[in-house]
């Protein structure tokens, strides 16, 4: 108890908190004063133990120290002043000063690093307090109120503008062109029921707008079918979309003649602007359905098919290409009651080589395009060829009508046979003749495909779909650039008139042959039925033996030459590198690449035992390819399933002329030892085969069977 | 000093200035902590050279780690104090010797012009038995000395750092002068 009075006595005496005097401070506590005095002293005595340090040393020190301070704080200002030029929305705050007292000049620090353990600043706040920060807050949030009001806007409020922006946005984030085109088709239904809307709320004239609103979408969404590699299935989709779309828009537009007759003109010109670019639209997918093989009717809803059947179309004109020198056009029409072009394609295709899907042959084809009402066709192009089509229109849409339409065209010449759709053209009085009686016809000689090639379809013949060329163009007019072309899959439909013959099914030989110093059996389909090859050993006894595969079999070389006929010869060099027979599958395919049209594939397969070493395979492909053939290549694999080690060859030639007959010889001579049983009966080959080993299972991949020759 | 508010709130805004270098404010923290520091060290150290050269080097690092100085739970000087007291555990480490026998004689570094030889001569005497009865202190009657009377920390401040009760810090500081006072008898002081 006494010790710690004697405490707090001491500790009040060195702190001192009232500043007296020695004196002063023994006199409040004189019990303890005895305790106290030598303690006190000995506090003095401590405290002036400690020397003091000369003023000039400590001078020195000082300014060391402010050299290193000033160091510090250029540093510190390069850092912050990067984080603000770098980015102001750096999340480093800068924490702001203001010492209370005016004597202190420097106001504003920055602090570049926050400790996780200190207690977290409101940041938001911390911006929105700068006036830059918050004045781009109240921007944003009037935006968002904007963007809110135009959400619901129609084209005669202020707000529609922004609803454009907001929708042209939503384009242009789509990623691939089908989402693109979805969207656009998307929109244009969207305007028209704002002009639906409009017209209940009798506001129609303020949905010019929309009109031109309407139509631009499916103008766009057009170009993008037709700009774009589609696969068939998604031209199918985005097609059928298009359709549904500019058809559903006629019916609407056509309903509004009446109505907008009394309106002002620019209302007036924006909806026949819009019926035009719609009626192309339409058009224009139609042809792409029909080329694909569909009716674009059913791609319409039943309640719009229902309408149509009700409504007689507008009339159709179709022009005949101009084929003459001068490039006069010739004009075939016809008035079908139709809307659309009803799927009446297939008789055109059976007489005419369609510009569009057969578009491979612009140089002796006279090109004809009718396949639908309403369409013009206007070649430039000018040909030395007669040609004559006669196409058949038949309109669905009007069930019980059917336009017969004969286009007759002289075509005269040429390499580059350049097509115009005009499907704005419409012409009063149907004329069924050309103005100078050119007729299209077919191809001389040249029959129309009739197999559907595996391969992806590539874009046919570059056609140009212009607007009438009267009308006048405006800014926003549909004007589709020379380049812009339909990507029509080859798909004909057309009935042939000249039918391949489809003598590449089997080229097997069936006239095994025993050459050469093997003369094992040829009869053994398995290998392990082969009796041992001991003439030839090929491995060493020593040599550890490994499990045989397919793998082991590779092909080495390819041959490919011109047979007899329309034939295609090759040889493949097989080579196992293993010690024991391998009997592997084979495939040989067959590409053939036409001027402007898809490649197309031929296909051919088989079983072969390959003995060690390499033995030779070799068969035929017989089709009569087109005369645009640019390039015909023969690619041999072998065929290892599952066991992915496919090996393969290929060889190009140029076309085979008439009467070629330059069969490959064997790179090297083979060695013929067996030939399987054949599984079928094969047909005896035009060439004969210098070795084939095969267990033939001819499969054509072209999905319709071609009849024989 | 360090216990009145109206500077206590100063030193806050010093030292906010002083984070960022700001040459102003690290004057101003050094002209207020400089003599405790020193005073500190050389208690610790006994050699004035070497207090001087720490010091500075308390200082100099302040400057390069005031920026993650935190005002919870403790006071600028006891952070301070953190400083001076890691720069003295190096020193005494680096030169393996104890700081309180290398307690130089006050005569040698401040002559004082007023006083006379005589009592030059008594105080240098006192001042070798004061080295001496350092020497004879536990370390953390040691360290309150040096805390109280070298740094100037508060008995608040001085529990916080060795994270006692105040109250422990007063009875440490009255037994470590009673033992002082004691040795020091022995010698013949006062």
């Amino acid at each position: 108890m006494e010790d710690e009075t004697l405490q707090e006595a001491l500790d009040f005496c060195l702190d001192n908190p009232e500043g007296l005097e020695m004196e002063e401070l023994l006199e409040k506590f004189p019990e303890s004063r005895d305790e106290l005095v030598p303690l006190l002293a000995l506090c003095g005595l401590i405290d002036e133990a400690v020397p003091a340090v000369p003023q000039e040393r400590k001078d020195a020190m000082k300014g060391r120290i402010l050299d290193a301070a000033m160091t510090r704080q250029q540093a510190v200002l390069a850092t912050v002043n990067g984080h603000l030029e770098g980015a102001l929305a750096a999340t480093l705050p800068i924490v702001t000063v203001e010492p209370e007292s005016p004597a202190q000049p420097v106001r504003i620090s920055a602090r570049v690093r926050v400790e996780e353990s200190r207690p977290r600043r409101n940041f938001l706040a911390d911006w929105l307090r700068r006036p830059v920060f918050a004045a781009a807050a109240f921007a944003a949030l009037i935006l968002a109120f904007v963007w809110a009001l135009s959400a619901s806007a129609m084209p005669d409020s202020p707000f529609y503008r922004v609803r454009m922006l907001g929708e042209s946005i939503a384009v242009n984030v789509q990623t691939s062109p089908e989402a693109k085109l979805l969207k656009h088709d998307e929109l244009a239904n969207i305007r028209l029921r704002e002009i639906g809307e409009m017209e209940r709320q009798g506001k129609l004239s303020g949905a010019q707008r929309a009109f031109a609103d309407y139509a631009e979408h499916l103008r766009k969404g057009q170009e993008i079918l037709g700009g774009t590699q589609f696969t068939e299935q998604q031209q199918s989709r985005l097609a059928r979309a298009l359709y549904a779309t500019s058809t559903t828009g006629e019916i609407k537009l056509e309903g509004l003649e009446d109505e907008v007759a009394g309106l002002p003109e620019p209302v007036r010109e924006s909806l026949s602007e819009s019926k035009q670019l719609q009626e192309q639209v339409r058009t224009y997918s139609a042809d792409v359905l029909e080329h694909l093989g569909e009716s674009p009717q059913t791609s319409l809803p039943p309640e719009t098919q229902d309408i149509l059947k009700q409504t007689p179309g507008p009339d159709a004109t179709a022009l005949a290409p101009s084929n003459s020198q001068d490039g006069t056009p010739a004009t075939a029409t016809s008035s079908p009651t139709s809307l659309g072009n009803a799927g009446g394609g297939s008789d055109d295709e059976a007489t005419a080589t369609r510009g569009v899907p057969g578009g491979g042959r612009p140089d002796k084809t006279a090109t004809y395009i009718a396949g639908h009402s309403g369409a013009s066709a206007t070649p430039t192009s000018t040909s030395t060829q007669a040609a004559t089509a006669t196409a058949t229109q038949t309109s669905v849409l009007a069930a019980s009508a059917t336009n017969t339409q004969t286009a007759r065209a002289t075509s005269t010449s040429t390499s580059t046979a350049q097509a115009e759709v005009s499907p704005l053209a419409s012409t009063p009085t149907p004329t069924n003749k050309p103005k100078n009686g050119a007729t299209v016809t077919p191809p001389r000689g040249k029959p129309t495909e009739t197999r559907r090639p595996e391969s992806t379809r590539t874009p046919g013949r570059p056609a140009t779909i212009t607007p009438h060329p009267e009308k006048t163009k405006k800014p926003g007019d549909f004007t589709a650039t020379p380049t812009a072309t339909y990507t029509y899959t080859y798909s004909p439909t057309s009935t042939p008139s000249h039918t391949p013959v489809p003598t590449s099914t089997f080229t097997a030989t069936a006239s095994p042959t025993e050459v050469g110093k093997d003369k094992h059996p040829t009869n053994t389909p398995k290998p392990k039925e082969l009796p041992t090859d001991t003439a030839e050993p090929t491995e060493e006894p020593s040599e550890p033996s490994r499990p045989v595969s397919v793998c082991d079999v590779d092909v080495k070389d390819v041959s490919v030459g011109c047979g007899s006929g329309d034939c295609v010869v090759w040889s493949a060099q097989l080579r196992n590198k293993s010690t024991e027979a391998i009997e592997i599958n084979w495939v040989a395919e067959m590409q053939v690449e036409v001027a402007g049209a898809a490649p197309m594939t031929y296909r051919d397969s088989g079983t072969v035992l390959v003995r060690p070493g390499e033995e030779s395979i070799s068969s035929k492909f017989c089709e009569a390819l087109p005369d645009l053939t640019k390039k015909v290549s023969v690619t041999v694999r072998t065929d290892t399933g599952s066991a992915s080690c496919d090996s393969s060859k290929h060889r190009s030639i140029d076309p085979c002329a008439t009467g070629d007959n330059n069969a490959p010889k064997p790179t090297k001579e083979p060695e013929p030892t067996k030939v399987a049983e054949p599984t079928k009966e094969p047909r005896p080959t035009k060439t004969p085969q210098a070795t084939v080993i095969v267990l033939p299972t001819i499969q054509l991949l072209p999905t319709k069977t071609p009849k024989s020759r | 000093m360090a216990h009145d508010p109206a500077q206590q709130h100063d030193e806050r805004s010093w030292v906010e200035l002083a984070r960022s270098g700001n040459p102003e404010a690290v004057g101003w923290l050094y002209e207020r902590y400089f003599d405790r520091i020193y005073k500190y060290t050389y208690l610790k150290i006994g050699d004035a050279t070497d207090a001087e050269d720490l010091t500075e080097q308390v200082f100099l690092k302040m400057i390069e780690a005031i920026h993650s100085f935190q005002w919870q739970g403790t006071t600028f000087a006891a952070w301070l104090y953190r400083i001076a007291h890691n720069q003295v555990v190096d020193t005494i480490r680096q030169h393996s010797r104890r700081p309180q026998t290398s307690l130089e004689p006050v005569v040698d570094v401040v002559p004082s012009e007023k006083d006379d030889p005589y009592q030059q001569a008594e105080l240098s005497d006192s001042v070798g038995h004061l080295k001496e009865a350092l020497g004879n202190l536990t370390d953390l009657q040691a360290q309150v000395i040096t805390m109280k009377f070298g740094m100037g920390l508060t008995n608040a401040e001085v529990a916080t750092v060795l994270e006692r009760t105040e109250g422990a810090i007063k009875a440490l500081q009255y037994s470590a002068l009673q033992n002082l006072s004691k040795a020091m008898s022995l010698r013949g002081w006062p």
